[in-house]
């Protein structure tokens, strides 16, 4: 009975720390996300209790893991580069300290880029076409360079200008998109956390007990 | 304090498996029936804990909790915090599923060390006690900061540079977790002696221990 009595003190310890700790909750783990505008690719590292993660070591590799290049991250955790080619690229974070995050831009998501072998020296060019959106299959639309030509050819200004605009509006929603998927864990994670540990020590608690009994 | 998935070489990931698998395993040996509640307790503690930051400068860095889980446990510790670093891994994205043999042995090695050292004195009455429940919170988080460094050196190199960075980061926490340790053993002495180690005959050796527990 005593003992129950100070089992629930510490469990009444465990909600105070949970009531510190703000949802979403704050974490020390790092995570890298990257975004495409044209053929430039965009990286944010972070903490993600919204520290950037400045100085961080990123990485760039291909599929077979071969460096492609690499970098250092601003004070606002941002490092960007143009692709050097239209495929697959890896985007490795090392944060020093044992952290450690990756990321992976697919060849479809890079517009513009120079095929492998060109050179890669000019960012974005101005009138890069917006990428197609992620609900319409890729292989079905026309190359982007086609569209493009065709667009220009059409030589309304206007045009040109709504283009741009919705380029931004899809590149500030990838890179929302980006930031949703290193979202940290929540009161949900806490709690089950948490009834898992209970549970798994009370199983513990009936197998020692069978055990004991079977004796 | 959580090295992450990739950092460590296979070696040093199996001799971390290693070392934790037969820490747990002496651990569920020593865990007894009556001492369940704690040990699941402990373990949700440790599990939340790592959620509460502490602020350091460009970075953040949260509480650890290991001596105080140490004190309080014993070897039980070890599968205490071998369940709770493998959901921080799943929930929480800390650390990850390959090093969490190594950041169990990183944690919880201290966490028994500690116990075995101040184990028999947190139960008296007395300053020495309190001295020695900061200690070990202290120290727990220290030795682990020089077990993490270590593991990284055969990655990272530099091993007194790792070290050394990874101690100053966590200067406040070890400040934080010493009081955190004294605290709670005093009022758990107060409250329900019972969940405190049964305390040793006072003998003659006591003061170059706690000389040694400060780091």
């Amino acid at each position: 009975m005593k003992q129950s009595l100070c089992l629930g003190l510490i469990a009444a310890a465990v909600c105070a720390a949970m009531l510190t700790a703000p949802a979403p909750a704050r974490a020390h783990k790092v995570v890298v996300f990257a975004w495409t505008e044209g053929n430039m690719v965009h990286t944010e590292s972070k903490f993600p209790n919204g520290k950037m993660v400045n100085g961080g070591k990123i990485l760039v590799l291909d599929s077979r893991g071969t460096r492609l290049l690499e970098g250092t991250t601003d004070a606002n955790g941002l490092f960007s580069f143009a692709a050097p080619g239209k495929a697959d690229l890896k985007i490795v974070l090392e944060a020093g300290m044992g952290h450690k995050a990756e990321w992976l831009v697919r060849a479809d998501e890079l517009c513009g880029a120079p095929a492998p072998g060109q050179s890669a020296s000019a960012p974005a060019a101005p009138a890069a076409p917006p990428e197609p959106s992620m609900a319409t299959a890729p292989e079905s639309l026309p190359p982007p360079e086609v569209q493009t030509s065709a667009l220009t050819g059409a030589n309304s200004p206007g045009i040109e200008k709504r283009l741009e605009g919705i380029e931004r509006e899809l590149t500030g929603l990838k890179r929302q998109i980006a930031e949703q998927s290193g979202k940290e864990a929540g009161f949900r994670d806490i709690l089950g956390g948490i009834g898992y540990l209970l549970g798994l020590f009370g199983a513990a608690a009936l197998v020692k007990a069978r055990t004991k009994k079977g004796e | 304090m959580h090295i992450s998935e990739g950092v460590l070489s296979g070696p040093v990931l199996a001799a971390g498996w290693g070392l934790a698998a037969a820490g747990t395993a002496m651990g569920l040996k020593k865990l007894e029936s009556a001492e369940m509640p704690k040990t699941a307790l402990l373990s949700s503690a440790f599990f939340v804990a790592s959620l509460v930051h502490v602020p350091v400068g460009p970075s953040s860095v949260h509480l650890i909790l290991n001596g105080l889980v140490g004190v309080l446990l014993g070897w039980p510790a070890v599968p205490a915090l071998l369940a709770a670093l493998m959901l921080q891994a799943v929930f929480f994205g800390y650390g990850g599923v390959s090093t969490l043999g190594v950041n169990t042995v990183v944690m919880a090695a201290p966490a028994v060390l500690c116990r075995s050292i101040a184990g028999p004195h947190i139960g008296n009455p007395g300053r020495l006690a309190a001295a020695m429940a900061a200690g070990a919170g202290a120290f727990a988080v220290f030795a682990s900061a020089l077990l993490m460094a270590a593991a990284l050196w055969f990655t990272e190199g530099r091993y007194l540079v790792t070290a050394g960075t990874v101690v100053a980061a966590h200067l406040p926490v070890m400040a934080a977790e010493g009081l955190i340790t004294a605290l709670c053993v005093g009022f758990l002495r107060r409250v329900e002696p019972g969940l405190l180690p049964a305390p040793r005959a006072p003998r003659g050796a006591a003061p170059e221990e706690k000389e040694r527990l400060k780091p």
